[in-house]
């Protein structure tokens, strides 16, 4: 009997990793198409730096590191992307590049590349810019709805400009609806886990009601919290990499609730206006322990089970 | 080179004396060349600590001065002459002092003996670059509790010769050293680009912890790298 | 209460924004070590928080009996170092005499547990931070948590660092000092500096 081992994701047949890699790209691609309108070519051309350089950081890694190079690995395409998104309309190209660069060489490769890494690779990136270059990561043209709470001011903008991305704040972040959609089109496609990013925004929401920043009423927090941020772009494509994010079905719940709570929490206490990519990298280290937790406690109740019976 | 057993099973006394009688001729060069044994060894002990196997990179020990303390190269000047003057005399006595302390009192012992050559240590470091204490801050007063003095000494020095333990100890100050100034001398130059380009971040980035330990990681593969190309027999330690 | 809520506010200080280990870089080796052994990482970590809590306890004493300047502020490293060992000493000839059981079940990490720089920067981090006597003993509770936290999440990481996927250069220690560094950056979004 031939026993073949497999590495994360674990899904069911190869050509998945590759089709739900290929959505992702998809769904990524789609964010951009709004923020084109709005500012220009400017942010596809940003895109384009953001993906090539994490290419070829990938090809210089596996040149050092003596793999074999395959171009069609599209998991550094979708890192590119996700820190493209995650990049202000006027950012200097090199911005998204230093990132993808340190995303790929510092949190991709030495961990084995695509299966093995403890953290999402895009976070990493983006938390290493935002602690090197924070002027740059959040320049806009005017203040974002994340600075006014995070300045305890209520943001100018109205909520129905902040579903079409109207307001200042990351390329890809901004849309509400547009990244709703683009959820919706992953959980259909199974490629992402739609329990995540449910109890993720269930309790962001839970936490912004209980715990206004700025004194409105409780539905009124929650509307600008959710809307602000990267807070759903967050919930949808990084708290779902199925490679850190949790393998059991309830630790993802329990690793979406808790999420929500550290983004908040971050938000409130943090230094910066955008915390996501830091929350991502908190919950990435937790994820192994939800998972040991979860299986332990479901093995107690078996055993439990069984000594009834 | 560690210590022998002093009781032997001997051979009767004639035996003895007639080997030791047809030795006799050739005492000198056997002398000599466990003298050159000794110092062949000492030497591999001493260039192990540097580089194969490096305390800090290979090791894991004495990380806070490199990864929270070493942004600067005034730092790490000064860290390196307190490591300088506080390792091998800690070292030294532990050795000496052998198994004479129960195991269980060694660390307390190595402990104290730490702290008190560091008020010479500090007291030099304030002669020789003055307010580097004041530059190091907690960390300064925090080396007493430097793992690489209180491992080398509590569990190398009191099982090993007095040459072997002063090779250990100079190696494993070289290696941190040199490790702590490789790793300043990146953080400073990072910070410097970063000033050029007109930092905006809140304090000098490359001076984060996180900064230092990616460095270090990247550092400890390369020597990972080199140990791997070293043949078998050169990796093995007396 | 308010004694309780300061208590407890320091100790989510020293887990989060004040961690000693990821923002002030003190106490790896000891994590590295406890993370090693994970079967007795949770009596590891008990044994730092309760010399952490000694250590901070004798921090308060000294500052309270000991003159400010003089010969007490050139000594204090010392005083607290002989403090720190005699508090081990203390406990190891305890445990030995009356509990030996319990003894040879803590013994392999025992000293490393009491003699490191988490626990010996306790009375230091008193000056530097300007704490009471009850917002120390919360921060000495909430670095023995914080210690507990990182040795339980780099014992998980740290069975992955070995795949043969890996380059071989970095698998072991170098993947190591990565994850714990980028873990380090993640609570970068709480300070956004140094702690020190």
């Amino acid at each position: 009997m031939m026993i073949r081992t497999k590495t994360a994701p674990f899904l069911r047949t190869e050509e998945s990793v590759g089709s739900m890699m290929r959505d992702m790209l998809l769904a990524l691609a789609a964010l951009l198409i709004l923020p084109t309108v709005h500012y220009g070519v400017s942010v596809l051309k940003l895109a384009a730096v953001s993906v090539a350089a994490c290419m070829l950081a990938e090809i210089a890694g596996c040149l050092v590191a003596k793999r074999e190079i395959n171009i069609s690995e599209l998991s550094p395409m979708v890192t590119g992307m996700v820190i493209a998104a995650m990049m202000p309309p006027g950012a200097p190209y090199w911005l998204p590049a230093a990132a993808g660069v340190f995303a790929v060489l510092a949190a991709r490769i030495p961990f084995g590349s695509t299966g093995h890494t403890p953290f999402n690779p895009a976070a990493a990136g983006l938390a290493f810019a935002t602690a090197f270059w924070p002027g740059e990561m959040f320049r806009y043209a005017q203040q974002s709805p994340a600075a006014a709470l995070k300045a305890g001011l209520k943001p100018e903008a109205v909520p129905s400009e902040m579903l079409w991305g109207l307001t200042a704040g990351p390329v890809g972040t901004t849309a509400a609806l547009v990244i709703a959609a683009c959820g919706l089109f992953l959980f259909v496609r199974r490629a992402a886990n739609w329990q995540i990013p449910f109890w993720f925004l269930v309790s962001a929401a839970v936490f912004a009601a209980l715990f206004p920043r700025i004194l409105v009423p409780p539905f009124t927090s929650v509307k600008y919290e959710m809307l602000s941020g990267s807070l759903l772009f967050c919930a949808v494509f990084m708290m779902t990499d199925p490679v850190t994010a949790p393998r059991t079905v309830s630790g993802g719940a329990l690793y979406g609730l808790l999420g929500g709570i550290v983004l908040m929490l971050m938000r409130r206490f943090g230094v910066y206006e955008q915390s996501a990519s830091f929350t991502v990298l908190l919950m990435n280290a937790a994820a192994p322990l939800i998972d040991g937790a979860v299986c332990s406690l479901q093995a107690e109740r078996r055993r439990g089970r069984e000594k009834e019976e | 080179m560690k210590k022998r057993n002093k009781r032997r099973a001997g051979a009767p006394a004639a035996a003895k004396r007639e080997k030791s009688q047809s030795r006799k001729p050739k005492a000198l060069p056997a002398k000599r060349a466990g003298r050159k044994k000794l110092l062949r060894q000492a030497g591999t002990i001493l260039v192990n600590g540097v580089i194969f196997k490096n305390p800090v990179v290979i090791g894991a020990l004495g990380l806070f001065p490199v990864v929270a303390a070493g942004d600067c190269m005034e730092n790490a000047w000064a860290l390196s002459l307190l490591m300088l003057v506080m390792m091998t005399p800690v070292c030294l006595i532990s050795g000496w002092l052998g198994e004479k302390v129960p195991v269980w009192v060694r660390p307390a012992l190595v402990l104290v003996l730490s702290a008190l050559f560091y008020l010479p240590a500090s007291r030099l470091l304030d002669v020789v670059m003055p307010g580097a204490s004041l530059g190091l801050g907690i960390y300064g007063p925090l080396m007493i509790a430097n793992s690489i003095i209180l491992s080398r000494a509590n569990d190398y020095a009191p099982n090993h010769l007095t040459p072997a333990v002063l090779a250990d100890s100079l190696g494993c100050t070289a290696g941190f050293c040199a490790v702590l100034l490789i790793v300043s001398a990146l953080r400073a130059g990072w910070a410097h680009s970063l000033s050029r380009m007109g930092n905006t971040a809140l304090q000098n980035p490359a001076s984060y912890p996180f900064a230092g330990l990616i460095l270090l990681g990247f550092l400890s593969a390369l020597i990972q790298f080199v140990n791997h190309k070293r043949p078998e027999e050169r990796k093995a330690t007396p | 209460m308010q004694t309780l809520a300061q208590m407890m506010l320091y100790a989510v200080l020293a887990v989060t924004s004040e961690n000693l280990i990821f923002t002030g870089g003190i106490g790896f080796s000891r994590v590295l070590r406890a993370a090693r052994r994970p079967k007795t990482a949770l009596a590891y970590s008990g044994l730092v928080c309760a010399f952490t809590l000694a250590s901070a306890a004798l921090g308060i004493w000294f500052g309270r009996t000991a003159p400010a300047g003089g010969w007490a502020a050139a000594a204090r490293p010392v005083l607290f170092a002989c403090g720190t060992a005699a508090v081990y000493l203390a406990a190891a000839f305890v445990w030995r005499t009356w509990w030996p059981k319990f003894y040879k079940k803590v013994e392999p990490f025992l000293s490393s547990s009491a003699i490191n720089s988490v626990v010996l920067s306790m009375p230091f981090l008193r000056r530097v931070f300007f704490l009471g006597p009850w917002q120390m003993i919360g921060y000495a509770l909430g670095t023995g948590a914080a210690f507990l936290f990182a040795s339980a999440a780099l014992s998980q990481a740290m069975g992955r660092m070995r795949n043969p996927d890996m380059p071989q250069a970095f698998q072991g220690l170098p993947a190591v000092f990565l994850y714990v560094g980028i873990l380090s950056l993640a609570f970068f979004g709480f300070t956004g500096g140094r702690l020190f």
